[in-house]
């Protein structure tokens, strides 16, 4: 099996709730950073991050993340 | 315009730390000083008085400085405000950038002191500068684990999923430097000991500079976008 490659579409949903990353941070207890980093797919979130970022934002964890083919 | 609250905090943050900078010079100066007069028959009667002369005042402009620019309401009030978390990640980046340099620094003027005391020439203010360099070698690497000088509350808005991840990735790169320095060390040191004594508190400074540096970039690259 190849090398699990992770889809983010945090940014886009985070602008269409009207968030800044900083604000979204907040809510979750993490730093601006490191909402940055996700976006950018620099830094993969662990499972409890990615469904607090999920919660915060009001949506699944899967319309945040999923595997690409 | 006049400046926001943050601006305001921030400037004084750091004017208050400038003012502990210099304190902390100060008391350098007389404690070197002092020991400079009571090691042997007054070895360096000149410099100590003059060292002791200089610090005591230059310890209390940093002290009265520092006071002036306490921790006030300010500080109170942004510190229950919201965005405390990147507050407290900024004043870590400005410790890491600033703590390489003079471990570095202070990694090589060891050099000279261990070469002193090995040679039998040393006095306590060689003994004192070694201290300090292993001391101060430590610093960086307890900010990057989390544990110099932080209270509990800042701890807690430090540690976070990301800080984890960099403080995993700088510590690699400071082992990497531990390792080969150390190994440079041996095999100076099997053709020349003193030499390699000397140049251990350099490894050392330079594998917690390496750390601090790398977790550091790390932090700074975390806050760019795109």
């Amino acid at each position: 099996m190849g090398e699990l490659r992770l889809g983010i579409r945090l940014k886009d949903v985070r602008t269409a709730a009207g968030l800044t990353q900083a604000e979204l941070a907040e809510r979750v207890g993490v730093s601006r950073k490191t909402v940055n980093t996700v976006e950018n797919g620099v830094f993969v979130p662990s499972t409890p991050l990615a469904l607090g970022l999920a919660r915060a934002l009001g949506v699944k964890v899967e319309d945040l993340f999923w595997l690409e083919d | 315009m006049g400046d926001t609250l943050e601006q305001r905090e921030e400037k004084r943050e750091t004017r208050n730390g400038l003012g502990r900078f210099v304190m902390g010079l100060g008391v350098s100066l007389m404690a070197a000083g002092g020991l400079m007069r009571f090691d042997g028959p007054a070895s360096h009667p000149t410099a100590a008085v003059w060292m002791i002369g200089v610090g005591a005042p230059v310890a209390l402009v940093g002290a009265l400085w520092a006071w002036r620019n306490r921790a006030g309401q300010d500080a109170r009030t942004l510190g229950a405000s919201t965005g405390v978390v990147e507050r407290a990640h900024r004043n870590r980046s400005i410790m890491l950038t600033l703590s390489p340099v003079f471990m570095l620094l202070f990694g090589l003027i060891s050099i000279d002191a261990t070469g002193k005391l090995l040679a039998g020439e040393g006095d306590n203010m060689d003994r004192l500068m070694i201290g300090a360099v292993i001391a101060y070698a430590w610093l960086g690497p307890l900010i990057v684990l989390g544990r110099g000088g932080l209270t509990a509350s800042q701890r807690r808005l430090l540690e976070d999923e990301l800080t984890r991840h960099h403080r995993a990735l700088a510590v690699a790169t400071g082992l990497v430097v531990l390792m080969a320095g150390v190994s440079a060390v041996i095999v100076v040191g099997l053709w020349r000991p003193d030499w390699g004594v000397r140049l251990a508190p350099l490894v050392m400074c330079a594998a917690g500079a390496a750390t601090t540096l790398r977790f550091g970039w790390l932090d700074r690259k975390a806050g760019q976008d795109g």
